[in-house]
């Protein structure tokens, strides 16, 4: 609850940064707020207080999904001041669309009543519309700002039917009096259509397949550092919540939608995959790197219980930290070639070894290579899933990862064969990226080889 | 005529002289309808837009209903959180649509499918 506080205290700061006149400071400023937030933030772990008469609940789970939220925008943050100085956008009110969308996240991971959670929801995804457009006089920008906010606002009038369609059935919005109704037995066709139309509403939100077309557009059309918000903070959120609202009040749904989870998740997982092979935009294979990922995650979400959910979270650490330094590199040749395409990856271990090492253990991790995080955050989700008894499931997952090997190792490949188009010197690289890139890949690597450390934590 | 009929054989809406849930259920289900079916139809950005206000504000009757239904305030407060939302939604969505409409003069959405090649 603090770390909520304090994350919009903050952003009404940089608001204010913008007409105060103290813009300059606003970075330091809010990474300084932001490393209070964390440490805020967990201090509330193992308390488990609701607020609000009940519409929160800060127990470890919502402690542990805002700590990597919050993390993942200090990452964001630490790598925009570059970003700006290329793209000509107001800083400061970036900053606070930022933070107001974390805001967001942070209620999506810890409430504890519908509205909550719609509320949520919306002022997660109306900061993201803006961000989206933010580069105002770039059409590809404009584009993905109004494809996002169509499909966005269509697919939440969809949630809000499904949460009155159960409010129908279970007479309230509240998590725990939805879940006493739902075990109870015997429940209405009211539920089930509600609990199907949230279902479609959050599969949108995690582009799932087949509602996943937004994703590879709007993630190629946005500035380069809002994609990466979307592709880590969104992601998080979205799978937070979709946890929290399956395991919390709806899994006695669960069984009886088992084949429209089968088909959502084995359509995600091929999808993902297949659209990822084709594509030469690094951008691009990021954004359907995503939506294979959130197939992965899709297996997590089924078991519905607090053992699939801690493997949620390991994954979800592990595809953002990855994410995170593939992105950081993507932005560093931006600035270099006004462009994001994969091509200009090539050759780059012969001008920065340094780099090149940092997208390839990111890669490594994506792909679930040992001795990276990604492959622990696989085996996690595996296993849940096999323990839920979607043993067919999790072989459609091994032969898409098999699929996505090929994909991330060409990036791989491409980095290490010389090349007569590459860099003449090294890319220049600004003490924070490189800061970033250390974290991220110490983190993929020793999550790979210590996954005790978050494997059981909730 | 057939309609008339389909319509009679319909269940009473009356129940001890009172409109029942299922009448507003009915109402709002067609609400919602009539608005998916604009957004999936038109192309006018300005016209789908209404089509989404129409669809959230079918859920909006909805709740209110049910709210009364179940005796539950509840669901009276949420629809003030929904419209909230929507006012919201549509400040961004319209400042999204002049964004768009200063860089290409048009509100037809189709114009908009650069990225997808």
């Amino acid at each position: 609850m603090k770390a909520l506080i304090s994350l919009s205290a903050l952003a009404i700061l940089s608001l204010a940064g913008e007409i105060f006149g103290f813009k300059r400071q606003t970075n330091v400023l809010l990474i300084i707020g932001l490393l209070v937030t964390l440490v805020l933030n967990f201090m509330d772990w193992n308390t488990n207080i609701s607020y609000f008469s009940n519409m929160m609940q800060y127990d470890n789970f919502s402690v542990a999904f805002t700590g990597a939220i919050l993390l993942c925008g200090l990452a964001v943050v630490l790598l925009s001041p570059h970003f700006f100085k290329v793209v000509e956008t107001s800083e400061s009110e970036s900053y606070a669309q930022l933070l107001f969308l974390m805001a967001g996240g942070l209620l999506m991971v810890s409430f504890s009543n519908l509205s909550m959670f719609f509320i949520g929801i919306e002022l997660l995804s109306i900061a993201s519309y803006i961000l989206a457009g933010t580069d105002k006089r770039n059409l590809y920008s404009n584009e993905a700002a109004l494809k996002y906010f169509l499909m966005g606002a269509f697919w939440s009038s969809f949630l809000l039917m499904g949460i009155a369609l159960v409010y129908a059935a279970a007479g309230s919005f509240d998590l725990a009096t939805i879940a006493a109704y739902s075990t109870k037995g015997n429940l209405s066709g009211y539920f089930y259509l509600g609990t199907f139309f949230i279902t479609l509403a959050l599969a949108f939100k995690v582009s799932a397949a087949p509602f996943h077309f937004w994703a590879p557009d709007v993630y190629d059309g946005s500035p380069t550092i809002v994609t990466l918000s979307m592709s880590t903070i969104v992601k998080i959120a979205a799978f937070g919540a979709a946890a929290r609202l399956f395991s919390y009040a709806l899994y006695p749904a669960m069984p009886s939608m088992s084949k429209i989870w089968w088909i959502l998740t084995a359509l995600t997982l091929l999808v993902g995959s297949l659209g990822a092979l084709q594509q030469t935009s690094f951008k691009r294979l990021l954004a359907y790197s995503g939506v294979a990922n959130a197939g992965y995650l899709l297996l997590g979400l089924i078991a519905a219980n607090n053992n699939a959910n801690n493997a949620l979270l390991f994954y979800l650490i592990a595809y953002s930290v990855a994410t995170i330094s593939a992105f950081a590199v993507l932005l560093l040749l931006s600035y270099k070639y006004d462009d994001e395409n994969g091509e200009h990856f090539k050759g780059l271990a012969t001008t920065s070894p340094w780099l090149a090492a940092a997208v390839t253990v990111s890669m490594l991790s994506l792909a679930g290579i040992p001795p990276t995080a990604g492959f622990f955050g696989k085996y996690y989700l595996f296993t849940q899933a096999i323990a839920a008894g979607h043993t067919s499931l999790v072989v459609v997952a091994i032969l898409s990862s098999i699929v996505s090997i090929v994909y991330y190792f060409r990036i791989i490949i491409n980095m290490y064969i010389p090349d007569e188009n590459s860099l003449p010197t090294a890319l220049e690289l600004p003490f924070v990226y490189k800061i970033v890139l250390i974290i991220t890949t110490i983190t993929s690597l020793a999550l790979g080889i210590y996954p005790s450390v978050l494997a059981n934590i909730l | 005529m057939l309609l008339l009929q389909t319509v009679q054989a319909l269940p009473s809406p009356l129940h001890n002289g009172e409109l029942s849930i299922d009448a507003y259920i009915y109402l709002s289900a067609i609400l919602f309808c009539i608005g998916l079916l604009g957004v999936l139809l038109r192309r006018n950005v300005i016209v789908l837009f209404m089509c989404i206000e129409l669809m959230l504000n079918a859920v909006n009757l909805l709740l209110v209903a049910l709210s009364n239904y179940h005796s539950d305030p509840a669901g009276q407060v949420f629809v003030f959180f929904v419209m909230l939302v929507a006012a919201a939604e549509a400040t961004i969505g319209l400042s999204i649509v002049v964004m768009l409409y200063r860089n290409i003069p048009n509100t037809d959405v189709d114009i908009w499918n650069r990225l997808r090649n």
